[in-house]
């Protein structure tokens, strides 16, 4: 099912939280809205849900104009980053509520509701958890169980507010794993709101960056890192040092720098503050000599032991590759 | 049930070595006791000793007598009307309130309030002023034979009127602390207005809500000030259990009034052991 969120505009009082958005989503892609809070993410999502009325713009589902329909009525699997399970019923009474409250002629009987619900807990590999309730079961369990009682109304569309935000690194990490081998399986359309950019890298075929209530950038994972449509995607996705020129500010990503000998072409001067190691990669912290600036360079570890500087030391280094915004573009970011 | 439920304990917490000192503790305790038993356990006491300071035959006697079994079925007739309809109220307000975003919301909340913020006799007042002979509507009612000042309906609304705010009180914050997102996604789940209400915003709250209605109770059967100013207080008629403990006792007939009062104390006790009862099991969910 493709969505077509067409010039979208929400207010909330004076606050503007989206404001003409205009969005393609195509049959069984996976797309993650990424961006800061307040950016307008979760309510485009919440939109796209029927959980909020759009004030301008429409909402079409495989074409047809759904901006008037009710939640109830739209199709509609929706997973709550705090899980939102009923916290009175057993984790298969929550699977099984969206069959039982089906109007009588769609219901399907017992035995029929039995089966698709254990294959459902099967599915999030926590059919032995049936009897118990939510508060019983750790975050990602639940969570699992969220998504199980999401794609028991077999759903049109499934849309995911940060749905792992509220989980430990590790568990965060396992489960949009899991969920991406989900989504290659059953190939729902799915949209996901995260303000984790390498969630978003890793999970997404397709990242669509938010800013202030309007999309900066779409594109595939790779796109929006390597080339960031504006100032703004370059300095929310990824590390970015700014370094100011005649024409506007150049982007540079830190590993995009090298370490160079005295006379290089566009060599810059700088001291090295601070050696960060992490694993394999060394972050050096740099102040530019000309302008105070703060640079950070990012090197391997063996690249860095070959080069034998230590904190203290005055550098030479020079982009391999920036990109340069008109400086009222910068600062509009 | 509760073997089910139960979560493993948390592990033990180191305590604070140094201790507060030991005299503190036991002053405040003491203090706090000897402030019960001068107020509450000396005067409960006294209700008791004097109902049956006479023996059983004439505590029974002073219940079974016709005034006093008559008055016992009009404050439980007025409670059985009083509390369902404080019910629904309180269902539909609170569901309001903490559910949805509307204007006037704070003048709601504040208005729903105004039942514990007003003086009883006031509360009674305000009927009389409306329903009563020199009361906006009652001539008209008077016309049409309508009696609810001095009857039971007087006394039924403003055993309403007092006790409205208990139900909506104890479920705004409840429902407010649960948040919305169990009903959006029942509500994306497919679910209607009625399957929503029952089968996910009532089961959550039931136990608040039952304590509402434990305390709204409570306040229906006991209420004086309000119900005494409509009520006429004529014997057999529109006497609820506390006029008429009132009534014995301005007549000297003390066994009687402290027979009459015991069973407003015992209604008391009942309703505190529920309410901890209630208590218990709100805790053991949560």
């Amino acid at each position: 099912m493709s969505i077509s969120v067409q010039g979208v505009s929400k207010n909330f009082g004076a606050f503007s939280a989206l404001n003409d958005v205009t969005l393609e989503i195509e049959p069984g892609e996976l797309v993650a809205l990424l961006g800061p809070s307040g950016s307008g993410k979760t309510t485009l999502l919440r939109v796209i849900a029927g959980l909020e009325r759009p004030d301008r713009g429409a909402v079409h589902f495989e074409g047809e104009d759904i901006t008037d329909q009710r939640v109830q009525d739209r199709g509609v699997g929706f997973v709550f980053q705090h899980y939102a399970l009923f916290r009175h019923m057993t984790i298969f009474e929550n699977v099984a509520f969206g069959l039982r409250v089906r109007p009588r002629a769609q219901r399907p009987n017992d035995a029929e509701i039995h089966r698709k619900v254990k294959q459902l807990l099967e599915l999030v590999q926590l059919d032995w958890l049936a009897d118990r309730f939510p508060h019983q079961l750790s975050g990602g369990q639940r969570q699992r169980i969220a998504l199980a009682r999401a794609l028991a109304i077999e759903p049109k569309v499934l849309l995911l507010d940060e749905p792992f935000g509220a989980l430990d690194a590790k568990v965060r990490k396992e489960l949009r794993r899991w969920l991406r081998r989900l989504h290659d399986e059953i190939h729902l359309t799915s949209v996901f709101v995260t303000h984790d950019q390498e969630e978003a890298l890793e999970v997404a075929d397709r990242v669509v960056v938010f800013n202030h209530g309007k999309i900066e950038q779409v594109g595939t994972p790779s796109e929006v890192y390597d080339t960031p449509a504006s100032p703004f995607v370059y300095q929310f996705i990824g590390h970015v040092n700014e370094l100011a020129g005649e024409n506007g500010i150049a982007y540079v990503r830190p590993h995009e720098i090298d370490v160079v000998e005295r006379g290089h072409a566009n060599a810059v001067e700088a001291v090295l503050e601070h050696v960060v190691r992490l694993g394999p990669r060394v972050r050096l912290e740099l102040l530019a000599t000309a302008g105070n600036t703060p640079l950070e360079v990012e090197l391997s570890a063996d690249t860095f032991s070959s080069l034998g500087v230590k904190a203290g030391d005055t550098l030479h280094i020079a982009p391999r590759r920036a990109r340069v915004f008109p400086l009222a573009d910068a600062q509009a970011a | 049930m509760a073997a089910v439920l139960s979560s493993p304990a948390p592990a033990a917490r180191p305590r604070r070595a140094s201790r507060p000192i030991a005299w503190i503790p036991v002053a405040l305790v003491g203090v706090a006791l000897l402030y019960l038993t001068a107020f509450l356990f000396i005067p409960l006491f006294a209700v008791f000793f004097e109902a049956l300071k006479k023996g059983w035959g004439v505590y029974l006697a002073a219940i079974r007598e016709p005034d006093a079994w008559e008055a016992i079925r009009l404050t439980l007739i007025a409670a059985a009307i009083a509390v369902p309809l404080n019910l629904v109220f309180g269902i539909a307000a609170a569901w309001a309130i903490a559910k949805f975003d509307f204007r006037g919301k704070s003048a709601l909340i504040t208005l729903i309030d105004l039942p514990f913020s007003v003086s009883p006799v006031v509360s009674g007042l305000i009927y009389v002023l409306i329903f009563g002979l020199q009361g906006w509507l009652g001539p008209w009612l008077q016309g049409h034979d309508v009696k609810i000042i001095f009857a039971v309906p007087g006394i039924v609304l403003a055993t309403v009127f007092v006790t409205f705010p208990f139900v909506a009180r104890e479920l705004i914050p409840l429902m407010q602390a649960q948040g919305r997102e169990e009903e959006e996604a029942a509500v994306l789940l497919g679910a209607n207005g009625w399957q929503l209400l029952w089968r996910v915003t009532l089961p959550n709250v039931k136990w608040g809500l039952l304590y509402g209605v434990i305390l709204c109770n409570a306040r229906a059967m006991g209420e004086f000030g309000a119900v005494s100013v409509v009520s006429g207080h004529i014997r057999g008629m529109t006497n609820t259990l506390p006029l008429h403990v009132e009534i014995l006792y301005n007549e000297y007939q003390f066994a009687a009034a402290f027979a009459c009062a015991s069973l407003l104390a015992l209604l008391a006790l009942v309703t505190l052991a529920l309410k901890s009862w209630v208590e218990v099991k709100t805790r053991s969910k949560t």
